[in-house]
């Protein structure tokens, strides 16, 4: 196995890393600055197309993954495209649950399946034992 | 060649389990890059609960968003970037077998670390003045925003924010360690594996911070 990136490029990087670190710099300034602008729902997507833009950067020429052998860049990337995943169908997950119980979100602790029931069975209680009341009362008289 | 000359003509730095230092280094990154996706999932776990509560509290988050200081959390993200670049040249200098220069970029990621760190303690510390911390002295004085989705923000903030500090720690001992035996001449001749997964490392959690800043402090600013 021959494995070293050195030998393929023994000069300095200096000026690649200084011209990454401004680009990582001028996309701060960029999401930043989106923050403060109306874009409604877009403005989440934004900060994480520049989040994932500096991320590129980074692992491409900070750690190298640019000059890596395809063994360590598959290393390198399968932990996002499983985070991907995970995210994908816990949305689905969550996306669908709704539709058991119409409009009611399962993250939602006010409106949990069994308070409604709990609560009609209190109702029923109190609705049986005044009517019992009501009818004990003329029977006494 | 014999596995003792094959350990002796490398200077002391292959070990007798590998073939050669080609198949030695690459272990060393595969093994590296593997650790790294773990904590990706470590990290994102995190970063999925964290997008399941925001979508049911998009209002309440945004004003939780809010009690963040938009300024503390920009400089700190400039200072871990820049902490980035000089932990790039630093394994560039051991590469080039620069061992003054090594030695001068180590400490500035150290320092550079070390200001991020006192920046979050001092961010910790207004929270916990403004009795903006979860638990039982929290206060919130807002009616048209319910205390809880706010609480929860905050618990967010901290437990994710929190996780990346103790991995900054853990990441200021590796520097010092290098640091330490960069001085005493170790990493001259060119054999530099340590620096190279410490870069890794110290990387990776600089791409935390990419993502856990615009996710906490810039909800909705307008």
């Amino acid at each position: 196995v021959s494995y070293d990136p050195a030998a393929a490029a023994p000069h300095s990087h200096t000026k690649l890393y200084l011209q990454t670190y401004f680009a990582l710099l001028v996309l701060l300034a960029l999401t930043v600055g989106a923050a403060f602008v109306h874009l409604g729902s877009a403005s989440l997507i934004v900060a994480l197309l520049v989040a994932f833009a500096k991320t590129t950067l980074i692992l491409a020429i900070f750690m190298h993954l640019k000059d890596e052998i395809p063994l360590i860049r598959f290393a390198g990337l399968i932990g996002f495209a499983w985070l991907a995943m995970f995210l994908l169908i816990l949305a689905g997950d969550y996306e669908t649950r709704n539709d058991v119980v119409p409009g009611r979100s399962p993250l939602d602790v006010k409106a949990t399946p069994s308070e409604p029931v709990q609560r009609s069975a209190a109702d029923a209680k109190t609705s049986s034992a005044n009517p019992s009341e009501s009818q004990e009362e003329p029977t006494a008289r | 060649m014999s596995e003792a000359t094959a350990h002796h003509a490398s200077g002391g730095h292959l070990a007798s389990h590998f073939e050669d230092l080609g198949q030695q280094r690459l272990a060393s990154s595969l093994g590296m890059w593997t650790f790294l996706a773990t904590e990706v999932l470590f990290f994102g776990g995190m970063m999925v609960g964290y997008t399941v509560y925001r979508s049911r509290h998009e209002h309440d988050w945004a004003a939780a968003s809010h009690l963040l200081q938009i300024g503390w959390g920009t400089l700190n993200t400039a200072v871990l970037l820049t902490s980035s670049l000089t932990m790039a040249l630093a394994v560039d200098a051991a590469k080039l077998r620069n061992s003054r220069l090594l030695q001068r970029y180590l400490a500035l990621t150290l320092l550079f670390g070390t200001i991020f760190l006192c920046i979050k303690g001092y961010e910790y510390y207004e929270k916990f003045h403004d009795h903006h911390v979860p638990g039982p002295n929290f206060v919130w004085d807002r009616a048209d925003i319910s205390a809880g989705p706010v609480e929860l923000f905050l618990s967010f903030y901290f437990v994710m924010t929190g996780c990346h500090a103790v991995h900054m720690i853990i990441g200021l001992g590796l520097l010092a360690t290098l640091l330490v035996l960069a001085r005493k001449g170790r990493y001259a001749d060119g054999h530099y594996t340590m620096i190279e997964n410490s870069g890794l490392y110290w990387h990776f959690v600089d791409i935390v911070w990419v993502f856990l800043f615009p996710l906490l402090y810039l909800i909705d600013r307008t």
